[in-house]
């Protein structure tokens, strides 16, 4: 009986803590009007600190977080909306969206692969480093398969995610880069879902091409990956 | 998502209907992906031994990507919302004449 009310307990407990700190970040976010200050990767901080230093484990964190994960599917489902607003012009342009993601990927997988050899790291990163700029379900099924290990491959997955989602939008105002369709696509190839829920309230034009985007990187990063690996690995 | 999006397109969901529902969701969508990042606790040691390394080549990577595909991007698709580009553009040409 004590268990379980202790186990509710942390349930409520970690669910508060983790909507409340997002909002709090949010909300200081548009009071600064900064994007550095980026709600995702100050929560995420401040939560694996307090996890930290409380010695609490990630098993019981999930107790709360698993109803926020639960959302992941039909947060994902949802964007199926501005990709329906957008269909006229992503019709139109197919093509030149294909063209665009399998660069995208060759980019991503190029660069990674060769940088992991530069830093001379072992062949099991190597293996699980080349889907990074995909989804975590699909590049864990690709890693696993190349023989590489799948829990690392979720971690390079979350590098390129937050990476993307934190400095990205920044990066691109940076470059002078305007054009809502060409910051969804790159983001959606380079940062996939996160990437694309962060785009996402910056534009609805964004979202869409960003969704377009990491759909098609997935599909042919899975493709090209157990292909292109072994080559690059025998330089 | 592409069944969802299917059901939009054959119009058996109106789009009207949940417009104001789906904005408001993609407005606050990264905090579902937080509790999934919390996950980097998990690797505690790999991000010992290798951390700052394996962090530099991952956000290289991304920014490599990021980069080349957006520049391409930017350079073979017009803007739909013409006012953005045409007001980014008119001050450069100017100049480039000059």
């Amino acid at each position: 009986m004590h268990d379980a009310i202790k186990h509710i307990f942390l349930c409520c407990l970690f669910f508060v803590i983790t909507l409340g700190t997002y909002l709090f970040w949010r909300y200081i976010q548009q009071r600064t009007q900064r994007l550095l200050v980026n709600p995702l990767l100050f929560s995420l901080l401040s939560i694996v600190a307090l996890l930290v230093f409380s010695k609490t484990s990630y098993q019981n964190y999930m107790l709360g977080g698993q109803f926020l994960s639960a959302f992941i599917e039909p947060a994902v489902v949802v964007l199926g909306y501005p990709l329906y607003l957008q269909m006229q012009n992503i019709r139109k342009q197919w093509r030149l969206l294909t063209v665009l993601c399998t660069l995208g990927s060759l980019t991503a997988i190029t660069s990674s692969v060769l940088l992991t050899k530069l830093f001379g790291a072992e062949d099991l990163i190597i293996r699980s480093i080349s889907t990074l700029s995909i989804t975590t379900a699909i590049a864990m099924e690709v890693t696993d398969r190349l023989g590489g290990s799948s829990a690392l491959a979720a971690l390079f997955v979350m590098v390129a995610g937050v990476s993307g989602s934190v400095f990205g939008l920044l990066w691109l105002n940076f470059l002078g880069i305007k054009n809502p369709m060409a910051r969804g696509v790159s983001i959606g190839c380079a940062s996939h879902a996160l990437g694309t829920a962060t785009i996402a309230s910056e534009s609805s034009v964004s979202a869409a091409y960003s969704s377009t985007a990491l759909i098609l990187t997935a599909i042919i990063t899975a493709l090209l990956v157990p292909v292109f690996v072994p080559i690059l690995l025998t330089f | 998502m592409l069944i969802f999006f299917g059901l939009l397109q054959t119009g058996i969901i109106e789009a009207e209907k949940i417009q104001f529902f789906a904005t408001q969701f993609i407005q606050y969508m990264p905090i579902v992906f937080l509790p999934v990042c919390v996950g980097i606790i998990e690797y505690g040691d790999i991000i010992q031994t290798f951390g700052i390394k394996l962090l530099i080549i991952g956000i290289t990577a991304t920014f490599t990507t990021l980069t080349l595909v957006a520049v391409i991007a930017n350079k073979a698709m017009d803007d739909p919302s013409t006012n953005n580009q045409s007001i980014n553009n008119s001050p450069k040409q100017p100049s480039d004449h000059a």
